[in-house]
């Protein structure tokens, strides 16, 4: 199965969903601080450092 | 050397002294002297006082000649206070040419020498250290050390290749500010009071 099927993703690595336009490594960075959230983890500093990524351009 | 010897020598010298016959390198040695003595005041803060200094002549009076020499040494310390007082009296002959009257009184220098004063400084300092925050600092230490490979930073490390280039650049920023964060934790141990 071939996810890019399903997000379209163009030449510049953006991906159009819902509206917001994500690049690759924003998808990542969402996925891992829900994981953690989904963990139990408690590293707030972990937190903050992986939002800041995500805000930073 | 005979005490004969000795005493012609002093004779010579305190002749030469009246007759003003003082050779010009002991005056170089005198003045370097006291140069030196003036630097060593004003470094440390001295009150260095050497006020009177008088010198008198006249060649028709035939007395005694007075060589008062008066050395008072003050030292103030937190510590100790010594004083070092030398009072010397030459009282010789009869001389009929010239009364010299040389007196260099009330030479009084009351000083903090340097080296005392550091010494008393890393006394006060260490006496104010006690083991209790020696232990803490080394805590603090330990955790900084330990701090470079936790799991926070490795798994930002490991996520680093996967971002963009502007984005590789800021991890090592959030790392090195997310561990000045952690050690604000450790730093409420030093006191205040926690509501």
């Amino acid at each position: 199965m071939n996810i890019l099927k399903f997000l379209p993703i163009d030449k510049d690595g953006k991906i159009s969903f819902l509206g917001f336009n994500f690049y690759t490594d924003d998808l990542l960075i969402l996925a891992i601080l829900y994981f953690l959230y989904s963990q139990n983890v408690k590293d707030k500093f972990l937190y903050i450092a992986l939002i800041l990524l995500l805000i930073n351009k | 050397m005979n005490d004969n010897d000795l005493n012609e020598m002093i004779k010579k010298a305190q002749s030469m002294i009246q007759n003003n016959q003082i050779p010009d390198d002991i005056k170089s040695l005198i003045n370097n002297l006291q140069n030196s003595n003036n630097n060593t005041s004003s470094n440390v803060n001295n009150t260095y006082r050497n006020n009177s200094y008088n010198y008198s002549s006249s060649n028709n009076q035939k007395n005694n000649s007075n060589y008062n020499y008066s050395n008072k040494y003050n030292s103030n310390n937190n510590s100790s206070n010594s004083t070092y007082s030398n009072n010397t009296n030459f009282n010789n002959g009869n001389y009929n040419n010239t009364e010299k009257k040389y007196n260099n009184s009330n030479y009084q220098n009351s000083s903090q020498v340097s080296n005392n004063n550091e010494k008393s400084d890393l006394n006060s300092i260490t006496s104010n250290i006690d083991m209790e925050t020696l232990m803490k600092i080394q805590n603090i230490m330990s955790k900084m050390k330990n701090s470079d490979n936790d799991d926070m930073s490795k798994l930002l490390l490991s996520l680093k290749p996967y971002l963009r280039d502007g984005r590789k650049e800021k991890i090592d920023e959030y790392i090195q500010l997310i561990k000045m964060g952690k050690m604000t934790q450790f730093l409420d141990l030093f006191g205040g009071d926690k509501k």
